[in-house]
């Protein structure tokens, strides 16, 4: 738990809504979900663009531009010479896309 | 993104402009990961690209040089088949998806490894290397 301020003009509105602390815990949680989809929703587009530049999902590039010689020489031929700042982002995108469904998940379940 | 993460990458955003010029950035984070990606011009002819990745096992980096389109410097620790080949001699399952530092030259027609890289190492090469 942390001890924060909260102007007076939002205590003397939500306490019509009923206990306070009940109150201000659902606002937190609506503002939170809101936030964290806009994340989500921000990521997936990103992401969604890297799948259709190099034609596959990331598990599956990840993995063929690690361990396949013929394919990494074919991806920066024809695709992308510099594919390895796009993985970077492109592993933030589809990893981060876990991340904040994780902290949804917990905030919507407790 | 940890406290140590955000000073880091604090320090690389104030340092960019003090050495680049055109320097655009972006940073995110999640709860598990955050990533910074720069970049920038440098001495007229040069583009910069800087990305950092940034989660609670591993640093992930690219610090690449171009001169138009063509790769002039590229170093990264990516999971390259090429690295793998050049370090354990053969590309093997054992060693798949191992983070190896290395450059990429001469628009990626050579690869060499080297020593783990960090930002302030790139700085120190440019310096070195390009004609400002």
């Amino acid at each position: 738990m942390v001890n924060i301020a909260i102007h007076q003009k939002y205590i003397q509105a939500l306490q019509v809504f009923g206990d306070l602390q009940e109150t201000i815990e659902q606002a937190l949680q609506r503002y939170a979900v809101e936030r964290i989809t806009e994340k989500i929703v921000k990521l997936s587009e990103r992401e969604k663009a890297y799948q259709a530049q190099y034609g596959m999902k990331y598990p599956l590039f990840e993995k063929k531009i690690a361990e396949d010689y013929d394919f990494a020489t074919h991806v920066e031929k024809d695709i992308a010479l510099t594919w390895e700042l796009d993985l970077a982002d492109w592993e933030f995108c589809y990893k981060g896309i876990q991340d904040w469904t994780r902290k949804l998940t917990t905030i919507l379940m407790t | 993104m940890d406290s140590q993460t955000d000073d880091h990458f604090n320090d690389i955003i104030r340092q960019a402009p003090t050495i680049f010029s055109e320097v655009d950035y972006v940073l995110d984070s999640t709860p598990e990961r955050a990533i910074l990606r720069i970049q920038a011009a440098y001495g007229g002819v040069y583009r910069i690209f800087i990305t950092e990745l940034i989660d609670t096992q591993i640093r992930k980096y690219r610090y690449y040089v171009l001169k138009k389109s063509w790769i002039s410097i590229g170093f990264d620790n990516s999971p390259d088949p090429r690295a793998l080949r050049l370090k354990y001699g053969k590309i093997g399952t054992e060693h798949a998806g191992e983070y190896i530092p290395h450059l990429h030259k001469d628009n990626k027609t050579h690869l060499e490894l080297t020593e783990e890289m960090d930002v302030y190492k790139f700085i120190a090469w440019i310096r070195e290397h390009l004609a400002q």
